[in-house]
């Protein structure tokens, strides 16, 4: 199941948030969460359940050892071992087909490649649980006696399936208990509006503009025209962000919503002034996580250059791999490598503002390129016909109208991209302590937009499955 | 209030809370040293909270209950000093609270930032501020206001629900889109655990919405303020076409129809079904529209090969059929090729369609098959209403200027038309308005003049159903769907039908294969001859060459849309039926 759909909004959650406020004690708060959570993810793959209640019991498991053993070394075997069975099993599940085909492609073996299914969100539930024994390794959280509570904290739906990468001890107390007040609960609606509008409306609507500009998989590919390209990879560059951003938005929202406190996954990325900037505002959860259990065990900016240049190199190649088993993913984390070594060694800080903003944005901008496409022909294609390359022209009449009708559209999107709404939001509300018009226009603001934004998105996710059987009387 | 004190009671707040977690056996909680990336727990002891009111915060005044509430929030560690400076001015963290006020008041009390724990967290780089959060002073209008907003929201997400469960009310079929809507899922062992039952629930959840017309109606109204409508607008259009100048110098370069010979299958080739052509049709008509003044023409690609073959089938065809029966082909051009001035069809990047059509009659071998070349005088009319602007057909009356050029063909008089009965349907919104819901279109619908043969109206039907059932040959669709009013001419596309002329006794037939477009064409063919069978290629099982055999019909008419016929689908499904059964 899906954020954004009818049946998640319509079905799940009405449900879901009914019964969870007919709960009064936190421990049946808490079952209602684990019920709908387990509901939630066998929805997408019944089958799968299995495995993560299983990844679940081990990390469980030695979670707990590691908390009674006697020694450091017995804890770290426990920690080794957990790390074997979960990366063992992400790699198995993920990576397969990717070893399969590289070898195949290499050296010819096997000959056919077989790749198993991916469960849903096993990166992102893998990771939470690592960071959960390695939290309870290094001393930082109690280890969790309770397996339920552990796989409450695995499964919630709200960040099961596509984060945040929520640590243990960020959520720890309150899966012991929460408080939610009505403001929270108001923040929470309000979030989750704000996320849903950004992914149903807006990201849903720039990427039929992506598919119609860069119809990847045929060879329409290789003949768009230059402007076409352009304006596709602008598209694709909002559509990256809101998508990912509102569903984090979602999450966060139905995580206030209970009582749940979880970090921010996204800090208004396109508004960095440098790639390392970039990166502490774009997938906060997965960056810090390998920053605090790959970056920093490895020694981190503190050792020789030769030693910190192999570490950012294995975060960056990592970071890549994570994204998706494909070598293009890859070669979109070595994009960044590239970039933050530039930072740290040639452009150190001297760059003004305005123009490490510009500068951050023509990288990212490129990047999401590497991340698009996974065939390299495909992607080699674009990047020529970026330049002009391809002998199709510049601009066309198709390219045009694509424009014309999504003209209001990129600045909507622009604007969502940076911190404007927020920013208004702000300043009306301090403005509104004086009370009067401000505070008239703050509260009509604060009415208005999570049922709008709500009743727009519904009408986008209606509207998302209009496909006309047009050759009836063809 | 020492700090001492201060941490002895956050101490004893956090020991509460951790004994509630299960399994402990009355083990000391190892204490949790905060770390780097770590979020501050702000806990306030109870002595704060009441030094708090006595300074006479409004806010912790205005409950009249304790305030319970654990906030947390990521802060830099300079904004968290910053925050806690500012806060014993009167802004306190502390919220009245009715609904969080029932909750333990055993547990951590009122909210303050905890000075020494802040300062103790390390940070290698800034935490994130949460986006806007609402600070404790907020006003009480502004309280109501979130209230009956939550409630509001609430209130649509149940409205939601309900309307989702009224299964009376879901559609399932759509007027607007001409489908079946999805069906529910099948419920079994299998379906459920491999997830298809549950990802066709959610499908058919969302696809069969109660009121979903409307809604969708909606989403386009919200879609067109997302731009502006250009005076002219092309959609799609980045299609892959065959070079058309390379196929015809090869043509003339002298290679002789024999020397191709090996490059076209022999026998029967594989066809997709029926629902895969149907889909393959609409995509090539509509993978390039340009748009322009409520009116939208489709351009022709050229595909060599589908265009070598289709030529090919005629030339079988005629050949199988040698003393039976004449072959007459009718290859019909695009709205765009007929009506667009030449300039502007020159920019749409498509082929040159009389080029393309001068390439196809070129394929076809004279001798046998007798080409009608109506393209010039369809295109001599340009200026009248032959084409229709929101539907890719053609009108009756650019379905008469392809008859004369039949008739001439073969040399018979053409059937005056003006003189039929007229029948006039409006409004038309066709199958352009459908994929493009264009709102020039919508003010400025297309209507359907229907001519009704004198000599007869009635037809039989051999229908998908695979009944025989009667119909009429212009069928009054006044009541009908506005996308439908097409459909008026012979029923539409059925698999086969049969008009007899009760005013001739000739002996003559003649069997039309077409698909949509032969329908504005057929009703004309009353005039010339006793029997018209018309085939539906599409969904006709029968091989032409044992049809014609079997019914003695003595010409036989293939017209087909230079676009249909051209694509890869059409052109294998008419040479597998003119094969030698």
């Amino acid at each position: 199941m899906v954020f954004s759909s009818l049946i998640f909004l319509f079905g799940f959650l009405a449900l879901h948030l009914l019964v969870y406020r007919l709960a009064k004690k936190p421990r049946t708060q808490n079952l209602v969460l684990l019920v709908s959570s387990l509901v939630f993810y066998a929805w997408g793959g019944p089958a799968y359940i299995l495995l993560l209640m299983f990844e679940t019991l081990a990390s469980w498991f030695f979670g707990v050892l590691i908390q009674t053993s006697k020694s450091r070394r017995e804890a770290k075997r426990y920690l080794v071992l957990e790390c074997l069975v979960l990366l063992g099993l992400l790699a198995y599940y993920k990576y397969t087909g990717f070893l399969l085909g590289t070898t195949h492609a290499l050296f010819g073996v096997p000959a056919e490649v077989v790749a198993p299914v991916l469960p849903i969100g096993i990166s992102f539930y893998t990771f939470k649980l690592l960071s959960y024994v390695a939290d309870v390794y290094r001393g930082e959280v109690q280890a969790e006696y309770s397996y339920w509570r552990l796989l409450l904290y695995s499964s919630l739906f709200h960040h099961c399936i596509a984060g945040p990468i929520v640590r243990y001890k960020t959520v720890r107390d309150e899966l012991a208990q929460r408080s939610v007040t009505r403001e929270d609960v108001y923040e929470g609606f309000r979030r989750f509006c704000v996320g849903l509008a950004k992914k149903a409306i807006l990201a849903t609507a720039c990427s039929t503009a992506v598919d119609t500009l860069l119809p990847t998989g045929t060879p329409d590919i290789y003949t768009q025209v230059t402007g076409g390209y352009w304006l596709g990879a602008l598209f694709y560059f909002f559509q990256i962000y809101l998508d990912f951003s509102g569903y984090s938005d979602m999450a966060l929202g139905l995580g206030r919503m209970v009582g749940f406190h979880y970090l921010e996954n996204f800090d208004h990325p396109y508004e960095a002034i440098s790639v390392q900037d970039f990166w502490r505002r774009w997938h906060i959860s997965l960056s810090s996580f390998f920053r605090d259990y790959v970056y920093i065990p490895l020694g981190g900016s503190r050792c020789s250059t030769l030693q910190y240049v192999r570490n950012m190199f294995v975060v960056w190649f990592l970071t890549g791999m994570w994204h998706g088993a494909s070598w293009n993913f890859i070669l979109w984390g070595l994009y960044f490598f590239c970039f933050l070594l530039l930072e740290k060694f040639v452009i150190k800080k001297r760059m003004p503002r305005a123009i490490g903003h510009v500068y951050a944005m023509v990288v990212v901008f490129f990047s999401w390129v590497f991340f698009k496409f996974v065939d390299f022909g495909e992607m080699g294609g674009v990047f020529a016909g970026l330049f002009d390359a391809n002998g199709a022209g510049f601009m066309n009449l198709a390219v045009q109208t694509v424009f014309m009708k999504n003209v209001f559209l990129i600045v909507i999107c622009a604007v969502a991209c940076t911190s404007l709404g927020s920013w208004l939001r702000g300043k009306l509300r301090t403005a509104a302590d004086k009370g009067g018009l401000a505070r008239f226009v703050y509260n009509v603001q604060e009415t208005l937009v999570p049922p709008v934004l709500l009743a727009l998105s519904v009408v986008a996710l209606v509207g998302v499955t209009y496909s006309p059987f047009i050759y009836f009387q063809f | 209030m020492s700090k001492r004190s201060d941490r002895q009671e956050t101490q004893r707040d956090v020991a509460e809370v951790e004994s509630g977690l299960r399994g402990r056996g009355g083990e000391a909680p190892r204490r949790r040293p905060t770390r780097r990336g770590d979020t501050p727990r702000t806990v306030a002891p109870a002595g704060e909270r009441a030094a708090r009111v006595a300074r006479g915060d409004r806010a912790a005044q205005g409950a009249g209950k304790a305030c319970v509430q654990v906030e947390r929030q990521a802060r830099d560690g300079r904004a968290a000093q910053g925050q806690v400076a500012a806060r014993p001015q009167g802004q306190a963290a502390a919220k009245p609270q009715g609904r969080a006020a029932a909750k333990p008041q055993d547990q951590a009390a009122a909210n303050a930032q905890v000075q020494t724990r802040a300062q103790k967290v390390r940070h290698a780089r800034p935490q994130v501020e949460p986006a806007h959060e609402v600070p404790a002073s907020t006003p009480t209008s502004t309280r109501r206001v979130h209230r009956l907003t939550t409630a509001v929201t609430f209130g649509m997400i149940a409205i939601g629900a309900v309307l989702g469960l009224a299964l009376f009310a879901r559609p399932t079929v759509s007027e607007a889109e001409k489908r079946e809507l999805t069906h529910f899922p099948e419920l079994s062992a299998q379906s459920v655990t491999d997830g298809s039952f549950f990802s066709g629930l959610s499908l058919w959840y969302s696809d069969t919405f109660p009121f979903r017309d409307q809604l969708v109606s909606a989403n386009e109204a919200v879609q067109s303020t997302f731009g502006v409508k250009g005076e002219t607008q092309m959609v799609g259009g980045n299609v892959q076409q065959d070079d058309l100048d390379a196929a015809l110098q090869e043509e003339q370069s002298g290679a002789d129809s024999g020397d191709q010979a090996e490059e076209e299958p022999q026998g029967p080739v594989e066809v997709p079904d029926q629902n895969a052509m149907a889909a393959d049709m609409q995509a090539n008509v509509m993978k390039g529209l340009y748009v322009k003044d409520g009116a939208a023409y489709s351009v022709y690609y050229f595909v060599q090969d589908a265009v070598d073959r289709y030529a090919e089938a005629m030339n079988t065809c005629a050949t199988n059929l040698d003393g039976q029966a004449e072959v007459y082909s009718i290859l019909i051009p695009n709205n765009s090729g007929a009506v667009l001035d030449q300039e502007t069809l020159d920019s749409l990047g498509g082929t040159d369609p009389k080029k393309a059509l001068e390439y196809w009659w070129s394929k076809m071998d004279s001798d046998k098959v007798h080409v009608v070349k109506s393209f010039d005088n369809i295109r001599a009319h340009r200026d009248e209403y032959i084409y229709f602007r929101t539907d890719h057909h053609w009108t009756q009356l650019g379905a008469y200027y392809a008859y004369e050029e039949f008739c001439k063909e073969k040399g018979v008089e053409p059937a005056d038309i003006n003189s039929w009965e007229l029948q006039t349907f409006k409004p038309f919104l066709g199958s352009f308005y459908s994929q493009l819901h264009n709102s020039d279109m919508a003010a400025n619908p297309d209507y359907v003049d229907a001519r009704i043969p004198p000599d007869t109206n009635d037809m039989t039907i051999w229908n998908r159903d695979g009944e025989e059932v009667k119909g009429h040959v212009i069928t009054d669709v006044s009541s009908w769907n506005e996308n439908s009013k097409y459909v008026t001419f012979i029923a539409g596309d059925q698999p086969l039908e049969k008009i007899e002329n009760p005013k001739k006794d000739d002996g003559s037939s003649c069997l039309l294969i077409k698909e949509s477009y032969g329908d504005a064409f057929a009703p004309m063919l009353v005039a010339n001859y006793q029997t018209v069978w018309i085939m539906d290629f599409r969904y006709n099982d029968s091989n032409i060459i044992d049809f014609v055999k079997e019914h003695d019909v003595k010409d036989v008419i293939f017209l087909n849309n230079m676009t249909m016929a051209g694509s890869e689908s059409v052109s294998k499904m008419i040479w597998n039926k003119v094969q030698q059964p």
